[in-house]
């Protein structure tokens, strides 16, 4: 089963409505919306795209396919910027 | 700058929570650019993001812009704080290891510390406090975060002319990300006005959390002390280093007998009283009760040291002639003055290859007996001008 782990050096800190992600490593920051936000603990290796994609159409009230395709498209930014890193559980 | 000043004021008198005039929108039409520059020079960017409703409110012609640009800074404000903090824990643990015992003073610790979030406090550098004996260990543990020796003034001057004068140590790491650190062997360098006993500053010492680390720095009423001093050694002021003294001498449980005491005792009176005014006249209130301050006296100051000056982050002279004149007003003992002024006039020949020699000149007798010359003509010139000026004044 594909899941998503964040990659290590990758500090989380939560800033109003938004979380922050940075490298601390390089000292590159990137800045997360609500539901990245909400997402970003969920990328533990443990949890699977369709628990994940379950979780956000409970939470935000939007289709599952609309949750699963922002997700995937969420989850190929991270791969691209190496915030996050594929792993079979 | 009016219209920053007024802005400043307004902030300031926010923070303090004094009673800021609420009752309703400003004319205003500062250089948003110039503002910005402003609160930046001053280190309270993140303090105008904590109270931009506020602010919004009470100076509505500031655009949405502005604010967004306030906002950006403070969310890199806080990615410094992550970085530093991340590297705090793994250099703390290596001078454990080394058996190296430290202070941190100010940026950080305040940062967690004093201040409700760790955002407000900006900060440049980790300022770190050791033993002389400790020195060659300290270097060999930045090295081994790839940090190095940075080619600034200090660099200059052989170890032995740095140890004895205390002068900093500036480490910097470029890559991986940008940090750097601040080694003192002392609290004040030796050609700075006060004079203070590091063993007795390091002997009160306390423990802060940082994020789940223990991290050891001067107790508050010694910090207090220090960042009195450090908030007005740079001869020029910042909000930020104002805001510090004023937060920590309104903490609860601050020891006021011995705060007091380490003032009469490093004769710091009349920077005190400098400071007092200052806060008036910035957060609108004081820091201390009427019963706390009943001991320490608020004088008079004196017309270079005026709100207006600090806001608009201005020098009343050039930063040479600054360095020379303004800590006079600090001291209160004639003694303490000429001392001062005779060490700036004609300052020890191992310092003055970059403090006091220009460009390309060689550092002989000849060319210092040349810049003194020049040094005291100045100043006379300047001195003549206040007395016509004064007289123009009465006149």
């Amino acid at each position: 089963m594909k899941c998503y782990k964040q990659a290590e050096n990758i500090e989380c800190q939560q800033f109003d409505q938004e979380s922050i992600l940075l490298n601390i490593q390089t000292g590159i920051y990137f800045r997360l919306n609500e539901m990245g936000g909400y997402i970003w603990p969920l990328l533990d290796g443990e949890h699977s795209i369709h628990e994940i994609v379950d979780s956000i159409v409970d939470e935000f009230e939007v289709s599952a396919d609309a949750a699963e395709k922002d997700f995937l498209c969420f989850m190929d930014e991270l791969l691209k910027e190496e915030l996050v890193q594929i792993t079979k559980n | 700058m009016d219209d920053i000043r007024t802005f400043l004021a307004c902030l300031c008198k926010r923070i303090g929570n004094a009673s800021t005039d609420d009752s309703g929108a400003r004319e205003f039409h500062p250089d948003e650019s110039e503002l910005f520059e402003k609160c930046l020079f001053h280190q309270v960017i993140p303090h105008v993001y904590l109270h931009r409703e506020f602010l919004q409110r009470t100076f509505p012609n500031l655009s949405a812009a502005f604010f967004e640009r306030i906002r950006e800074y403070t969310i890199y404000n806080m990615t410094r704080i992550m970085l530093y903090e991340s590297f705090l824990k793994d250099f703390l643990f290596l001078l454990d290891r080394e058996q190296i015992d430290y202070r941190i003073l100010k940026g950080i610790v305040l940062a967690y510390d004093l201040y409700d979030q760790p955002y407000l406090r900006t900060f440049g550098d980790i300022d770190l406090l050791v033993r002389q004996e400790d020195l060659l260990k300290v270097d060999a543990v930045l090295k081994n975060f790839e940090f190095h020796l940075a080619d600034d003034l200090y660099s200059n001057f052989p170890d032995a002319v740095t140890q004895k004068f205390a002068f900093a140590r500036h480490y910097i790491r470029s890559n991986p990300a940008d940090l750097a650190v601040d080694v003192h062997l002392d609290i004040s360098s030796k050609l700075h006005p006060f004079h203070f006993d590091r063993d007795d500053f390091w002997a009160h010492y306390k423990e802060v959390n940082i994020d789940g680390i223990s991290c050891k720095t001067f107790s508050d009423e010694y910090a207090a002390i220090f960042l009195l001093y450090h908030a007005f050694k740079h001869y020029y002021f910042k909000i930020m280093w104002i805001l510090d003294v004023f937060l920590l001498l309104r903490r609860p449980g601050f020891d006021w007998e011995r705060y007091s005491r380490l003032v009469k005792e490093y004769r710091l009176g009349r920077l005190w009283s400098i400071f007092l005014r200052v806060s008036l006249d910035l957060f609108g209130t004081y820091p201390v009760d009427s019963h706390s301050s009943a001991e320490l006296t608020v004088r008079p100051i004196s017309k270079m040291i005026q709100i207006e000056t600090i806001l608009e982050g201005s020098l009343p002279y050039s930063p040479s002639i600054n360095r020379l004149i303004l800590p006079l007003f600090y001291m209160s003992s004639f003694q303490q003055k000429t001392r001062y002024l005779w060490m700036q006039l004609f300052p020890p020949l191992e310092t003055i290859i970059d403090f006091h020699m220009e460009n390309g000149m060689q550092p002989t007798l000849r060319n210092y007996l040349r810049l003194r010359g020049k040094a005291i003509c100045e100043l006379i010139a300047m001195a003549w001008k206040q007395i016509v000026r004064g007289k123009h004044e009465v006149l």
